[in-house]
């Protein structure tokens, strides 16, 4: 019975052996992540429980982002600025929401990402289109004002420019009228609603065409200028950003008086003419919005020509740089702007983490710009971005860089740690005392408690006479403070034997006739005391020196007999 | 009885424990043997206590009504004859469930005559139950009653489906991730894309669902945002006969011993004759037994 149960678990010992062979060979701990994903599907407890039900907000920003036009362009066309400037404003907040959640669900590289950047455009032709309708507005303003003052030279000025600003409105609404198929069917594609914004087109396109028509009644309504003795010229009649334009101008037959050159309705320059009436000047394009310009001349009532110019936008590249800041959450960023090779100054650039402005910057005159920005714990996704209407340069955005930020240890981390260094303090306090607590006896018994004078002592050789003897020297050699410090401690070595004081040196000569009130000598001892401060601390000399000597000796006679 | 022989009987006892659920589970995809996250164990265990009937050749498919036939992940392509079988089934006023994600019912499929075809790829969605971009969750675009109080569906590494009347679907930030990257990338279209639909074969009802883990044992054992219980219990109680096929679908999966098994278990012929060996080994050694007593 027994060799038969016996044969059978060997038997199976050898079936269960064979079982895990396969397991034997090719040895691997098994794990949800390791068993997971498979052909058919993914364990789920191996994915962390993170769900994420997100379309619905998505859906609803990408729709009021579209609706959000619509306000701004009817508040441009009614003329109420504030309210499309709130408007807009409110355009970017949600701008950057929607931003902000494109990068958090890694939607940059879809049709998300491509709404995304049709409506950043939207906004900056909306913003831009803002702006010239605020200044097409000022125009009619002072076009009123020159017509009261009758200053044609500056009503003719003033007329260019409308032509200008209505050129800049009208080309960048049909910027935006053209982009606007493709966003109406990338929002079409994604389930949005393209109604107000169609309505929104058309509204531009009715703003165009009625500052058209009043543009064309100040065109009819231009002074015609008489020719003058003043000319002007640009040369070259275009350019770039960095590129400089050259001024040339002449005045014949006028006094002798500078030329004020007038550039966009503004006082720009003064020159003086040489002795032939030539005058000139350069106009480096830098900090000049791009599109066209215009230039004349005035010497008192009298008005060159207007001349125009045009400046053309430039492409720009922008390299941003992260290193760690002064702290774990400040990151410092440093990066060059530059256009055609050169580095752009002055220029403003935004810095931007995961879609949301952290800081800004402005770039130095070798392009570079430096700043920090304090980001929470985690990963974050920098750009540094440069958009400025004031430049006749186009935007840029450097590339994503990525950096990771670990918070230092929390509140509770260094609670614990407090508590850990107090109770291991607490531990070897407790630890010390009870290991005195045992030695002490041991030592007390060990210990021999008679005194003798310390081996730095002024005189544990010295007889009394000797130390007498020196304290004459001393005083004679005008230091009596150190002799009176000598026949102290001449007291301390011959009267703290006996008292087990620890370290009586540490005692002060008050200290010491308080510790031996009561003991024959108090009362020279104490007078001891006086003389030595009045000698030590206040300089005195002379009788002060005797008093001292006559009370020490005093002391040690009553003490023991002993007497110098 | 002494001390070693107990703890050699305890030892038996446990050998024969193990050795029978060795035996009698497998590792297999999607096999109602399975006891891993893999396996479809648990649904067909509250399959199986109600009363669903299993089909093992569709070729001898009764001539039930208002039945409702299960076809969880199809492991091989269906003959002509079985794709008749399944028409002149569903013609008998009958429902069809098939749950596939690898495009094996394709046949199937476009010999009923369906319009419904499996696209299969990696879905995936921002729409998630879990960390994992293909745990999509879908929910519903029509009324039916199989979506009876289902709101939401969670699903795992599903494909798509096109055609018929689409009631489950994605939400419109859906792509399908042809670079198994695992993010969307530019060209990757977002789409809103179908993941069960029904259609009208004959007298019967076809449904299509793109997604056979919803079955699987890893997904019932989950903490899923979607109503994935109410589904599969809407399939369980929706047509008073439930039945189950067993034979191209990977929940019949079986290998080795396990398989030897389930044959066994499921052969009559081979029961009897088994059943005759055991009754002539015990009466052999209780001759055997009964002669030494005799000759002591």
């Amino acid at each position: 019975m027994m060799r038969g149960t016996l044969i059978l678990v060997v038997l199976l010992g050898v079936a269960f052996l064979a079982l895990l062979t396969p397991a034997i060979l090719s040895p691997a701990l098994y794990t949800p992540a390791s068993g997971s994903p498979t052909a058919y599907h993914a364990n789920p407890a191996a994915l962390g429980e993170r769900s994420q039900e997100r379309s619905g907000e998505l859906s609803a920003l990408m729709q009021d982002l579209l609706d959000s036009h619509q306000p701004v362009a009817l508040n441009i066309r009614i003329r109420d600025f504030e309210e499309a400037e709130r408007a807009l404003q409110e355009y970017s907040l949600q701008s950057q929401r929607f931003d902000r959640l494109v990068v958090t669900l890694d939607l940059s590289d879809s049709a998300v990402g491509d709404f995304r950047k049709e409506t950043q455009k939207n906004r900056a032709a909306l913003e831009r289109i803002l702006n010239e309708s605020v200044r097409f507005a000022e125009i009619d303003q002072l076009a009123i004002r020159y017509r009261d003052e009758q200053n044609p030279a500056l009503l003719y000025t003033v007329t260019f420019e409308g032509e200008a600003v209505q050129n800049a409105i009208d080309h960048t609404t049909t910027e935006l009228v053209n982009r606007s198929p493709d966003l109406i069917a990338i929002s079409g594609g994604l389930g949005l609603d393209t109604s107000r914004f169609a309505g929104t087109v058309d509204l531009l396109n009715d703003i165009v065409l009625e500052n058209r028509a009043i543009q064309d009644d100040r065109q009819a309504a231009r002074p015609e200028l008489h020719p003058s003795t003043l000319t002007l010229s640009v040369i070259p009649e275009s350019g770039r950003y960095g590129d400089e334009l050259r001024i040339t101008g002449t005045r014949t037959s006028l006094p002798d008086s500078p030329v004020t050159l007038v550039l966009d309705s503004r006082e720009w320059q003064t020159v003086e003419p040489d002795e032939a009436g030539i005058f000139r000047t350069t106009l480096p394009l830098g900090r000049i919005r791009s599109g066209e310009h215009l230039l004349y001349a005035a010497v008192g009532r009298m008005y060159s020509g207007i001349v125009s110019f045009t400046v053309q936008g430039s492409d720009t590249s922008l390299i941003l740089d992260l290193s760690p800041g002064t702290r774990w959450d400040i990151v410092t960023c440093t990066g060059t702007l530059t256009t055609r090779g050169m580095p752009v100054a002055g220029a403003p650039v935004s810095i931007v983490s995961d879609g949301s402005l952290a800081g800004t910057a402005t770039t130095g005159t070798d392009g570079i710009f430096t700043t920090t920005v304090t980001l929470p714990a985690g990963e974050h996704t920098l750009q540094a971005v440069f958009e400025n209407d004031d430049f006749p340069l186009n935007p840029s955005r450097s590339s994503g860089s990525i950096v990771h930020l670990s918070s230092p240890p929390g509140l509770p981390t260094l609670l614990i740690l407090g508590a850990v260094i107090i109770t291991v303090a607490a531990a070897g306090a407790a630890w010390f005392l009870r290991w005195f607590r045992e030695v002490e006896p041991v030592l007390s018994a060990t210990l021999d408690h008679s005194w003798s004078p310390d081996p730095g002592s002024a005189t544990p050789a010295l007889s009394i006479a000797d130390i007498s003897s020196r304290y004459r020297d001393l005083v004679a050699a005008g230091d009596p403070g150190s002799g009176a410090r000598l026949l102290f401690h001449a007291l301390i070595d011959r009267l703290s034997a006996p008292r087990k004081t620890q370290n009586p040196y540490s005692l002060t000569p008050r200290e010491l006739a308080a510790r031996d009130a009561g003991e024959p000598y108090e009362a020279p001892l104490r007078s001891f005391a006086r003389g030595y401060e009045l000698i030590r601390y206040q300089g005195l000399s002379g009788g002060a020196c005797d008093h001292l000597f006559a009370a020490w000796s005093e002391v040690l006679t009553l003490e023991g007999g002993d007497s110098p | 009885m002494n001390r070693t022989t107990v703890v050699i009987m305890v030892l038996l006892v446990l050998a024969t424990i193990t050795l029978t659920i060795h035996f009698t589970t497998t590792d297999i995809e999607f096999s109602r043997h399975n006891i891993e996250w893999t396996g479809t164990s648990r649904f067909f265990a509250a399959l199986e206590s109600t009363g669903a009937g299993e089909i093992t050749s569709l070729s001898g498919l009764p001539g039930h009504r208002d039945a409702l036939l299960l076809i969880i992940a199809p492991g091989s392509p269906y003959t002509p004859e079985e794709v008749d079988a399944l028409r002149a089934f569903l013609d008998d006023r009958n429902t069809v469930v098939i749950a596939d994600e690898t495009g094996e019912s394709g046949s199937l499929l476009e010999g009923l005559g369906s319009s419904i075809t499996i696209v299969p790829g990696n879905l995936s969605s921002i729409e998630r139950g879990f960390s994992d971009p293909r745990t999509i969750i879908v929910t519903p675009l029509a009324e039916d009653p199989l979506l009876s109080g289902v709101s939401s569906l969670a699903l795992n590494h599903a494909s798509a489906v096109s055609g018929g009347e689409t009631l489950l679907a994605t939400t419109i930030f859906s792509w399908m991730d042809a670079n198994g990257n695992g993010r969307l990338d530019h060209d990757e279209p977002l789409a809103s894309y179908g993941v069960f639909s029904r259609d009208t074969i004959g007298n019967g009802t076809l449904y299509v669902l793109s997604d056979a883990s919803l079955f699987s044992n890893g997904m019932q054992r989950a903490r899923l945002v979607g109503e994935n219980d109410r589904f599969l219990g809407n399939l369980l109680t929706s047509r008073p006969t439930l039945l189950v096929e067993q034979s191209r679908s990977l929940t019949a999966g079986a290998d080795g011993i396990l398989a030897l098994v389930l044959t066994v278990k499921s052969t009559m012929v081979i029961k009897i004759l088994l059943l005759i060996l055991s009754i002539t080994i015990v009466w052999i050694i209780y001759s055997r037994r009964l002669g030494e007593s005799g000759h002591t």
